[in-house]
């Protein structure tokens, strides 16, 4: 009788404990990002095949990809390690380390990322958000094509790097979203410090656009298991 | 026997009776907060790099036409210093003058523009890191005083302000 008093007095101590603790613990919700200061397992010695490896990239809790959304827009973008393009570019279950070594090689000198802006709702061409004209349209399709490179930077300590590489990919009305392929030149001297993808979104008047990429969390990939 | 049946039931019932005042305190009653407008804003980095970045454009209108002010002014000691009146430097005296007032009334609607598009794309975004914060804290109700007496009175322990600036500010770095 005494065990069962004991216990029943020391779950509902824990319980209470945990109650007040979750009052103001911040969960997940509307822009909200996975926080840097999470303590980050050590995972290099993670060895995945190829399809896990996309999964593991593109998993927003592993830090290398990082989203914002403001108003009706979402801002996305992912970080994309060399083994991952590869990945992509092969779609196959199991890759030959010659090749990845090989492909990987040609990748070397700069470091890729995808941003992707696509509507809230889900619906509609993202070009024709909030459109006055069609005029407008044409002026969008224009900018996201050729002008919008200069508005994206890559901040790295005090170092801004500017988008070297850049390909827009329409899709029309097919989904509500636009995708641009970005490179930037790896800067050795700040390859200690934290990523800064800085977009100027004068489109949607959305203003200056920030994604930090801990370095912590871009320096902590899990190796791609190979043939 | 019987005692310490009844004094098992007593605490089972007072465990029972504080777990459920621990449960509506937490869930049942709304949180609120307040924060002071005014300092949320200017605290807000975005908008110190926004005012940086007008502050650029309207700087580098202004030179030019500080130079085209003093080309006038070169000019109208030109006409001043010449013994005969010269239709020349009159005239292009005042093609500089009309060019000056033109570029004077553009460049003051341009600031404006600029500036009520940067004061769009700072709330936009404060706006929405603002929500975020209520979102995640669960609050039910955050007030906004600026001062006019929309919020007559606020007791400090539910002034959120600085917890806010460093949350909008940490969202605005996209961490």
């Amino acid at each position: 009788m005494r065990n069962f008093v004991l216990t029943s007095l020391c779950s509902t101590i824990i319980f209470l404990i945990g109650c007040s603790e979750n009052k103001n613990q911040a969960s997940p919700s509307d822009g909200e990002t996975v926080d840097q200061n999470l303590s980050i397992v050590n995972i290099s010695s993670l060895s995945l095949e190829p399809k896990e490896y996309v999964q593991w990239v593109q998993d927003p809790d592993n830090g290398l990809k990082r989203e914002k959304i403001i108003d009706d827009l979402i801002f996305s973008v992912q970080y994309k390690p060399g083994e991952y393009i590869i990945c992509r570019e092969q779609r196959q279950a199991q890759l030959q380390a010659g090749l990845v070594k090989q492909k990987l090689a040609g990748l070397n000198g700069m470091q890729y990322y995808d941003l992707t802006i696509k509507m809230k709702s889900g619906e509609g061409e993202l070009l024709k958000q909030g459109l006055a004209s069609v005029e407008q349209y044409d002026q969008r399709v224009k900018y996201f094509a050729f002008a919008m490179q200069n508005d994206i930077q890559l901040v790295e300590g005090n170092d801004t790097l500017p988008c070297s590489l850049f390909h827009f990919e329409r899709a029309y009305d097919i989904t509500p979203q636009a995708t641009f392929l970005l490179g930037f030149p790896v800067n050795e001297n700040t390859s200690k410090e934290d990523k800064t993808l800085i977009i100027y979104d004068k489109t949607f008047n959305s203003g200056l656009i920030k994604l930090t990429f801990p370095i912590n969390r871009l320096n902590n990939l899990p190796r791609l298991k190979t043939l | 026997m019987v005692t310490r049946t009844n004094i098992t039931i007593l605490i089972v019932i007072l465990l029972s009776a504080l777990t459920g005042w621990l449960f509506y305190n937490n869930q049942g009653t709304p949180q609120t907060g307040y924060i002071i407008i005014q300092e949320v804003y200017n605290g807000f980095e975005m908008k110190k790099e926004m005012e940086s970045k007008y502050m650029q454009a309207k700087n580098t209108r202004g030179k030019i036409l500080d130079s085209l002010a003093l080309e006038l002014k070169a000019l109208v000691q030109q006409i001043n210093n010449e013994k005969e009146k010269n239709n020349s430097t009159i005239e292009r005296f005042n093609n500089k003058r009309e060019e000056y007032e033109q570029r004077k009334k553009t460049y003051e609607e341009d600031n404006a523009a600029l500036s009520r598009q940067y004061d769009q794309q700072i709330l936009t975004q404060l706006n929405q890191y603002m929500k975020d914060y209520a979102k995640s804290k669960h609050f039910a109700y955050v007030f906004g005083s600026d001062g006019n007496g929309s919020l007559i009175y606020g007791d400090e322990s539910l002034n959120i302000t600085k917890d806010m600036i460093t949350h909008v500010n940490k969202k605005y770095k996209g961490l």
